[in-house]
């Protein structure tokens, strides 16, 4: 609060995720609103590794309102190296693999990814580059279809 | 039963807010129709049939699930998103196999994980600093985080603007004159950075203000027949005039007396936890030394305030000042106390200024004292385990809050345990540590209070 330079503190993972499930929990201040993200399973999952996300597609793009659902792995070495995301609805993005597994390489977060970036930076990378160009005239499949 | 409030957060920003939802039994899709129905009230490109989908926590939420199993709880926020060809998108991908997606979806319940939300905690009722700070309000003023950036800005960069604040009070002004330990404690940044971190620290302040509770719930539940007020006038009067009558030639004070006879006559200057032992080191020993004998362990100052209010009646202040202007009785009175006569012996310029009848008269002024209460709040605040009970007195004037030592063995305990919660940096631990009096609880808050980033 005073005087600390408190960007140099390293918040341990389990405190950085409780943060962040809280506010995915809440749902309310600073979460845009085409975003959302929980725990898969709250009740087991003490590590929270597990989660879920949806993301709503933007406006002017092809995925336009669809909710796209997400599974979110944080492994043990989150938050020093960015979740693994992968598409549970089937998308047709150049960053998104055969089996839904979002390239972070390509999506650009692997290289910019900061320990004290979040589940909701992740999604939100996702959700910022289905408007790029090369993503937002792409062809989709039909609504509803699922890896 | 008990009902739940509930808000609904479109992709557009709108939000509408369903209260009294009986989450239990309410199912998705009841509340999906409740929801477009609200929606349609105020959006005209929605009808009541409209195809509303619920977010919530990464999940599109199960028709036939309760919002209980779906982890709602109250003050949940939920997204909806609502497919109607409305929007001027050129696709027209939006059709009504939403519902397919819906029911596809393998959610299952969540129990919903308790989410503490300790910014909750309750600023209000802590009245102190005002005065020391050079003018009352000045404690709202702190909790607002932009006056509190400007506070932190002015410590750091120019401390001797808050000293010119505190000097421009009347009291203060004299009582940093008259004791230049006290004057150099008060302007000293890190010691009133450490003021106001209290001051300010939600977790600080509640524990703060529940040993407030605890300490008047237990004045009130004192047997006997004492309300507090009158214990503290006896506390105080008694062991006054027990001295003067030792002393033969005191003025007889002539305040009328609610003493129990049977009740034991506190030291004055025992009790708080040498208190007085301590207290004249830094403070206006007398002001400290009395409010602090007075008070007898256990009390808090927010006694002290008590004490202030009974030095307005006339007849205390009467038999106080009669007291006052005998110095040899006060000298004598002070003799009596091995801690505080040792303490003068140390000391030549506080034994002066301790036996100056004006001075003293000065420091049981209602209105120093009060400030002086709000004054040991806030340093007792600040110290480890400071707390409210005895050893206020005490704990206000080591010098000037952090306990003697390398932090590293001072805090080992909560060292460790902040390594066990996964902090590893040793300096910024200390530093958290030492800002919060060693309260590891505080410290975790302090350690993560910082912003998360973002690359988008």
């Amino acid at each position: 609060m005073f005087g600390s330079s408190s960007e140099d503190v390293v918040v341990p993972r389990a405190f950085k995720l409780l943060k962040e499930l809280e506010k995915g929990e809440k749902g309310g201040a600073g979460l845009p609103p085409y975003l959302s993200y929980g725990l898969a399973d709250a009740d087991e999952d003490e590590d929270m590794r597990a989660w879920t996300g949806t993301i709503l597609g933007p406006a002017g793009t092809t995925l336009d309102m669809r909710v796209l659902e997400l599974a979110i792995e944080c492994g043990s070495a989150y938050p020093e190296r960015p979740p693994e995301m992968r598409f549970k609805t089937k998308v047709n993005l150049p960053f998104v693999k055969g089996d839904g597994t979002v390239d972070l390489k390509t999506l650009g977060v692997a290289q910019a990814w900061k320990r004290n970036n979040s589940i909701e930076d992740a999604l939100n990378a996702v959700y910022h580059a289905m408007m790029r160009p090369e993503c937002r005239r792409a062809p989709q499949p039909a609504e509803g279809t699922r890896y | 039963m008990s009902t739940i409030a509930l808000h609904f957060k479109r992709a557009n920003g709108a939000k509408i807010t369903l209260e009294d939802v009986d989450a239990t039994t309410l199912t998705v899709r009841d509340a999906r129709a409740r929801v477009a129905a609200r929606l349609a009230e105020s959006d005209a490109t929605i009808d009541a049939s409209a195809n509303v989908r619920l977010i919530f926590k990464g999940r599109v939420l199960r028709d036939e699930a309760t919002l209980a199993a779906c982890g709602c709880a109250n003050e949940s926020v939920v997204h909806v998103v609502t497919s109607t060809t409305t929007t001027t998108t050129t696709t027209t991908t939006t059709a009504a196999t939403a519902t397919a997606t819906a029911a596809a979806t393998a959610a299952t319940a969540i129990g919903g994980r308790g989410t503490a939300t300790a910014s909750d905690a309750p600023f209000g009722g802590f009245g102190g600093g005002g005065a020391a700070l050079g003018g009352s309000g000045a404690l709202d003023l702190m909790n607002n985080p932009f006056v509190r950036s400007q506070m932190e800005a002015l410590l750091s960069e120019r401390p001797e603007t808050l000293r010119e604040m505190m000097e421009s009070q009347p009291g203060m002004r004299e009582a940093m004159a008259a004791n230049p330990e006290l004057a150099s404690a008060l302007t000293d940044p890190e010691t009133l950075r450490r003021m106001m971190n209290t001051m300010t620290n939600p977790s600080l302040m509640a524990e703060q203000m529940r040993n407030n509770d605890r300490a008047m719930s237990n004045i009130e539940m004192m047997p006997g027949g004492f309300n507090a007020l009158r214990r503290m006038y006896t506390d105080v009067q008694a062991p006054m005039e027990r001295a003067a009558e030792r002393d033969m030639d005191a003025a007889a004070p002539t305040a009328t007396r609610t003493v129990n006879p049977d009740e034991p006559l506190p030291n004055p200057w025992g009790g708080a936890g040498g208190g007085a032992g301590g207290g004249g080191a830094a403070m206006p020993p007398a002001g400290g030394g009395f409010s602090m004998g007075g008070i007898g362990g256990g009390a808090g100052a927010s006694q002290i305030e008590q004490m202030a209010e009974m030095m307005q009646n006339p007849q205390m202040r009467a038999a106080m000042d009669s007291v006052m202007s005998n110095p040899q009785m006060l000298e004598s009175m002070l003799n009596m106390h091995p801690q505080a006569r040792q303490m003068m012996e140390a000391n030549p310029q506080m034994r002066e200024t301790l036996s100056n009848p004006e001075f003293l008269r000065q420091m049981m002024n209602p209105e120093n004292l009060r400030a002086m209460a709000q004054m040991q709040q806030l340093f007792g605040d600040a110290m480890p385990g400071g707390g409210l009970g005895g050893g206020l007195g005490g704990s206000m004037f080591a010098p000037p809050v952090a306990p003697a030592g390398p932090p590293e063995e001072v805090y080992a305990s909560q060292l460790s345990q902040l390594n066990d919660m996964g902090f590893f940096s040793q300096e910024e631990n200390i530093r958290a540590l030492q800002a919060t009096g060693g309260n590891v609880h505080a410290a975790v808050e302090r350690l993560l209070s910082n912003p998360g980033g973002g690359f988008a």
